[in-house]
């Protein structure tokens, strides 16, 4: 299978801290990672470099054979919407419906074309949409178990709540990949568990590819087919879940 | 051996204190002698105020108040509201659009889109910083006396205010909302509309309605430059020295002034409810 993900060799840095030292990886269509380490080993940016909201000094990282480190906007735009993005935190649109927010997610799709540009005003919020986003949406809510929720407004619904929404706009994009940034960390242990699975199982059904940060180990090892450990920058350890020694992890990285 | 460090709040800040206390003082005393401040002057003139009272109670005299006069008050006042409320719906949508240029990193980021923001800022500046009776001077020169003059006055004034408001309301939004959707894929400009302005949207809206409170408010004084509306009445009357009527138009302007400002603060409050909920 073809690699969707390639990183070669990457290195970032915030003024004179080297963030990431020679970060080399490839995710294969299908696959799921899970990326483990303290804070401040590298995990959040590797995930803002992937997606280009950072600037890498160094390396190469390619999206779907595509380098995205030359791409001109247009086109970074069509690699990105191939991509589902979940964050910790502060991933919705707090004043509008969990509806309005899942329909966003069709925003991506909708730049490739004047027709289609105009299209996309329209998909700014579930009241203006056209009826076969919306039902979409619906759906993509009805998958996260949140199709009674539609019309609650994003900042009245819990955390866990708010999470699965934002797999649902993940979903509404249609993607290849989804990439997750510690989705489970400022959830409660079993709305963290329900949303790890809900991620797991989804990906699973639909041949998406996952790349989730997490500091919990059990989630690492149990939503994900391989697991990357980060230390100061650098990829310390790299295997499937099944062969790792989950004692000597907690050890070192818990 | 070692000196021990002055703590902060020993330092040099009592004289500086000091300093700035006298330096105030002597500004003020300054200001007050340049102002023609004069108690003396206003106790003495209370014969003016006197006679103007006089005259001016009761202000609706059946002898000198026709129906024909209330009547045409009622038109100028009218006009009053429908320029303010005009004005101010142009100066909100032209000061909306200006503004979403004048946010720092809302609809580009580059450093050529910084030196656009700077014109952008600086022009909203230029419509705030000049006073409103000075537009409705050169409104009146360029398109002649009447309301007109008064509408594009407060569109400017409701510009300068509306732009500045706005473009801080944006700027002070999370941003984090709008980066997951560009992370996405969406085009910036879907970002700003569709995360950015609905987060901002109880601002926008508390701040339109206190620029239509203060379009009101200038609204009742642009008639004295002939920038139309119950103001040009109020000084003829004043000219004339017609004290009874001219009480009946301020108490007219008080009436509007005041049910503008009670709906707005009552619709304000329902904004505020609606965020807590």
């Amino acid at each position: 299978m073809a690699a969707i993900v390639t990183a070669e060799d990457i290195a970032m840095s915030y003024g004179n801290t080297p963030i990431l030292k020679g970060v080399s990886f490839e995710l294969e269509a299908g696959e799921s990672l899970s990326l483990i380490g303290s804070n401040g080993a590298g995990k959040s940016t590797l995930i803002r470099c992937l997606l280009r909201l950072e600037p890498i000094i160094a390396g190469r990282i390619s999206l779907f054979g595509r380098e995205i480190q030359n791409l001109k906007p247009s086109e970074l735009r069509s690699t990105r919407c191939r991509v589902g993005v979940v964050f910790q935190r502060h991933n919705l649109v707090p004043r509008l419906s969990a509806l309005s927010n899942v329909v966003h997610g069709a925003l991506g799709r909708n730049t490739q074309s004047f027709g289609s540009m105009i299209s996309g005003i329209s998909l700014w919020s579930h009241i203006t949409a056209g009826r076969v986003h919306r039902e979409r949406a619906m759906e993509c809510l009805d998958r996260v178990n949140l199709a009674d929720l539609a019309h609650r407004r994003a900042d009245s619904l819990s955390g866990g709540q708010s999470q699965r929404v934002a797999i649902a706009r993940a979903l509404m994009q249609d993607p290849d990949l989804i990439i997750a940034d510690e989705p489970a960390a400022s959830l409660d242990p079993i709305a963290g568990e329900e949303v790890m699975g809900l991620f797991s199982e989804l990906c699973r059904e639909a041949g998406v590819s996952l790349i989730f940060s997490t500091h919990n180990i059990s989630h690492a090892v149990d939503f994900a087919d391989r697991m990357m450990a980060m230390k100061s920058g650098r990829i310390s350890l790299d295997g499937r879940t099944g062969s790792v020694d989950l004692q000597a992890l907690k050890a070192e990285y818990a | 051996m070692h000196r021990a460090a002055v703590p902060p709040r020993f330092g040099n800040r009592p004289i500086a204190g000091f300093l700035a206390v006298i330096l105030f003082l002597l500004v003020s005393a300054w200001c007050f002698g340049g102002s023609g401040f004069s108690i003396a002057q206003l106790l003495g003139s209370s014969e003016y105020l006197l006679r103007f009272l006089r005259e001016a109670f009761p202000p609706i005299d059946e002898h000198r108040l026709t129906f024909e006069q209330f009547h045409r008050y009622w038109l100028a006042l009218i006009e009053t509201f429908q320029m303010a409320f005009a004005g101010t719906l142009l100066g909100l949508v032209i000061g909306f659009i200006l503004a979403l240029f004048a946010s720092r990193g809302l609809m580009f980021e580059s450093p050529r889109s910084n030196l656009l923001q700077w014109s952008v800022k600086m022009l909203i500046s230029l419509f705030r910083t000049v006073p409103d009776l000075v537009w409705a001077i050169i409104f009146v020169m360029v398109v002649g006396l009447g309301a007109f003059a008064g509408t594009l006055t407060i569109m400017v004034d409701t510009i300068g205010f509306c732009g500045r408001f706005f473009a801080e309301e944006m700027e002070d939004v999370d941003r984090s909302s709008a980066e997951a959707l560009s992370a996405s894929g969406a085009r910036r400009f879907d970002t700003v509309f569709a995360a950015v302005v609905p987060a901002a949207t109880p601002g926008l809206i508390t701040t339109s309605l206190f620029a239509f409170e203060k379009a009101i408010r200038s609204s009742v004084v642009l008639g004295l430059v002939g920038a139309g509306g119950i103001g040009l009445e109020l000084q003829s009357l004043m000219n004339w020295m017609a004290y009874d009527r001219a009480m009946v138009i301020i108490g007219m302007i008080f009436v509007l002034v005041l049910v503008v400002e009670q709906l707005s603060s009552y619709f304000r409050k329902l904004v505020m409810k609606n965020e807590q909920q």
